[in-house]
């Protein structure tokens, strides 16, 4: 019993670190895999754009895998059915 | 005295003359007309553009810019020239959203590969210490229509130096403009209801744009 309590725990806070990973990327709806990052040019000094390869989580991705993380937890903290009431 | 009154008002007339005239000029050296040809080598050419809409916000970029202006540092009024871009360079960072973006729903880039902006006039000239800024007029074509339209711009000139020759030969000019355009303008749809839920019918653009200047008549 201990042990299903335990495995449950870590599934909550797989699910709440999931989302919290989600939110603070941005809270994309969408996956994306590169992202634009501000470079400075020393000769200008301006600002341009470039894409960096960055996984950024999108609610597809993290949504889904949390939802599962949610309910596998809550079925092993179900109560197991009595056996005298059968 | 009305001698002396039209001298007073010839005088007046030529003095913002002068002052319009010089409003309209660059603080370089002349050397006359140039023709700034936008070089990656100077630094990226590129339109960053942003869409914002209830349900998401999309950042992406366009390169794959080229193009050349004319441009008299004397009289920027005459700055003239076209800045085009492929559409199929279009980035969004996810590789199944730039798939859409290409396709015929929205961008068409099989049928419309490019997209360009051709200045017609330049006014509202203001100069400063670096460069100047006015407002760029012409024709914008994306998505097989053309629209007239105005953007306000922003350019720097750097004379060339020991520094610049480094990256490329001859002045360097960068010019950055920020504009917004509308979907429905150009006859982009999109995926049914998607246009005001998850993608912006306003779409904000901002171009970087670098060349190299070279005097017109050593090309």
């Amino acid at each position: 019993m201990k042990t299903r309590q335990l495995i449950s725990i870590v599934l909550f806070i797989l699910a709440a670190a999931l989302l919290l990973w989600w939110f603070s990327a941005g809270h994309h709806p969408w996956t994306t895999t590169e992202q634009l990052v501000t470079k400075t040019d020393p000769l200008f000094g301006t600002s341009t754009q470039v894409w960096v390869k960055q996984f950024t989580p999108g609610l597809e991705v993290i949504g889904p895998v949390s939802a599962v993380a949610i309910l596998v937890g809550l079925w092993l903290l179900r109560r197991p059915k009595s056996k005298t009431a059968q | 005295m009305v001698r002396s009154r039209n001298v007073l008002i010839a005088m007046l007339a030529l003095f913002i003359g002068a002052g319009v005239a010089s409003a309209q000029k660059l603080a370089v050296a002349s050397g006359g007309p140039k023709l700034v040809t936008l070089n990656d080598a100077v630094n990226k050419n590129q339109f960053i553009w942003i869409s914002e809409a209830p349900l998401e916000n999309i950042k992406g970029s366009s390169e794959g810019v080229s193009g050349s202006l004319t441009l008299d540092p004397q009289d920027l009024s005459t700055l003239r020239g076209t800045v085009t871009t492929q559409t199929s360079t279009m980035k969004t960072g996810n590789a199944t959203r730039d798939n859409h973006l290409h396709s015929a729903e929205w961008m068409d880039a099989s049928h419309y590969p490019t997209i360009s902006f051709t200045i017609t006039s330049v006014d509202q000239i203001k100069t400063n210490a670096g460069g100047a800024s006015g407002l760029a007029t012409g024709n914008f074509t994306m998505h097989g229509v053309t629209k007239k339209v105005s953007i306000p711009f922003q350019m720097s000139y750097i004379p060339e130096s020991a520094k610049t020759r480094e990256r490329a030969p001859g002045d360097f000019v960068m010019i950055n403009a920020t504009f917004n355009i509308s979907l429905k303008d150009f006859n982009i749809a999109g995926t049914d209801g998607v246009v005001g839920s998850k993608v912006g019918e306003q779409i904000k653009i901002t171009a970087q744009l670098f060349g190299n200047a070279l005097p017109k008549t050593t090309i």
